[in-house]
C-alpha cells in the first residue's frame, strides 16, 4: 500500500513538472511587451503578398532590403524605441531619421528584452 | 636556425588561424549579426555556412555543427528571433550552435565555440548560406531551398538566392544596414 502511495505521488511530481516546462515555453511569447508584438508582427508582415519583393526589386543585385520595404518596418520600430523612454527628438537625432539605423537599433532593443525574458524564466523554473 | 623556427611556427594549426585573424583585419571584414525568423510551420533542416568574401576559395570556410537535439542543423516550425551576434557566441543563442567545423589552407577542424581560435575565424567571416531542406510534421522533405548572399557564398563555391518560392513556402536572405536576416513563410 505505502508502495503504491510512493509511486503515485512520484507520477505525479513527474506530470507536474512536465506540464510546467510547457507553460514555460509559452510565456516566451506571452510576456513580450505590446510594442514587441508589433515589432514582431511587421516583419512577418513581410512575407504578406502585397508585400513581398516586386519583379523589380527581385531583379537587384544586393542583399540589402528596398526602402519600401523598410518602410513597413518604421512604425514599428519608432513604437518599440520610443517605449524604452527614448523621446522623438532624441530618437531623430541619433539616427537622422535613417530607416536603417531606426530598425537595427530597434532590433537590437527587441533582443535585449526577449534575452532578457528568456533568463527570467530561466531563473523561474 | 632562424628559418628552421619560422618553418616549424609556419606548421602550427593555430598560428595559421591566428594569421586568418590578422587578414580578417586587415580587410576591414566584420562579422554581423544573424537573425533567423521561420514563420512557417515546416522544419528547417540543413547546412548554416560563413565564409571570407575575399579569400581564395572563402576561406576560412565555417559550417555549423547540428544545434542540439537535433542530427543536424534545424531550425523548428514556427520558431522565431533565433539570433547569432558572432560565431564565437553562437552556444549562448536559443538555438545553440556548440561547435563549427572550420575549414582553411591549412586543413579541417572541428572548434568550440567558445575556443579562442574562433574569435580570428568570425572576424574574417560574413554569413553566407543556409541550404536547407523544409520537412513537414511527417518528417517528409517538401522543397530544398539555397539561402545566402551569392557574392559571399560563391567563394566557397555555392551559389544562392535572395528569394526562392516553394510548392508550399517562401524564403528570403536580406540585410539591413549589414545585418543579416533569413525568414520563411508559408507560401501560398
Amino acid at each position: 500500500m505505502k508502495r503504491y502511495f510512493l509511486l503515485t505521488a512520484i507520477t505525479l511530481l513527474g506530470l507536474i513538472s512536465c506540464n510546467n516546462e510547457g507553460t514555460a515555453v509559452n510565456t516566451v511569447a506571452s510576456m513580450k511587451t505590446p510594442q514587441m508584438e508589433n515589432f514582431d508582427k511587421a516583419f512577418k508582415s513581410l512575407g504578406e503578398p502585397q508585400n513581398r519583393p516586386t519583379e523589380e526589386e527581385r531583379k537587384r543585385n544586393t542583399s540589402e532590403l528596398s526602402d519600401r520595404r523598410k518602410a513597413l518596418l518604421v512604425p514599428a520600430s519608432k513604437e518599440l524605441i520610443l517605449s524604452t523612454g527614448i523621446t522623438e527628438s532624441e530618437l531623430m537625432r541619433k539616427t537622422g531619421g535613417d530607416m536603417s539605423q531606426i530598425i537595427v537599433w530597434a532590433t537590437q532593443i527587441y533582443m535585449k528584452k526577449t534575452d532578457e525574458i528568456r533568463k527570467n524564466i530561466k531563473t523561474e523554473n | 636556425m632562424w628559418i628552421t623556427l619560422i618553418y616549424k611556427f609556419i606548421n602550427m594549426k593555430k598560428l595559421i588561424i591566428t594569421a586568418l585573424l590578422f587578414c580578417g583585419v586587415c580587410s576591414f571584414a566584420q562579422s554581423t549579426p544573424l537573425m533567423i525568423n521561420n514563420y512557417s510551420k515546416l522544419r528547417l533542416e540543413g547546412r548554416l555556412m560563413a565564409c571570407s568574401r575575399i579569400n581564395t576559395n572563402g576561406y576560412p570556410v565555417a559550417f555549423a555543427a547540428p544545434n542540439p537535439p537535433y542530427g543536424v542543423y534545424t531550425v523548428p516550425p514556427l520558431t522565431t528571433d533565433v539570433e547569432y551576434v558572432t560565431l564565437n557566441t553562437s552556444g549562448l543563442s536559443s538555438q545553440p550552435i556548440l561547435q563549427w567545423y572550420i575549414t582553411t589552407a591549412g586543413g579541417s577542424n572541428t572548434y568550440n565555440y567558445n575556443d579562442p581560435a574562433m574569435a580570428g575565424v568570425s572576424s574574417s567571416v560574413e554569413w553566407a548560406m543556409y541550404h536547407f531542406v523544409t520537412k513537414d510534421d511527417q518528417g517528409n522533405g517538401v522543397d530544398t531551398f539555397m539561402m545566402g548572399n551569392p557574392m559571399v557564398s560563391n567563394m566557397a563555391g555555392f551559389s544562392t538566392n535572395f528569394n526562392q518560392v516553394g510548392t508550399t513556402a517562401e524564403a528570403e536572405w536580406f540585410s539591413i544596414s549589414g545585418m543579416v536576416y533569413l525568414q520563411v513563410y508559408d507560401y501560398p
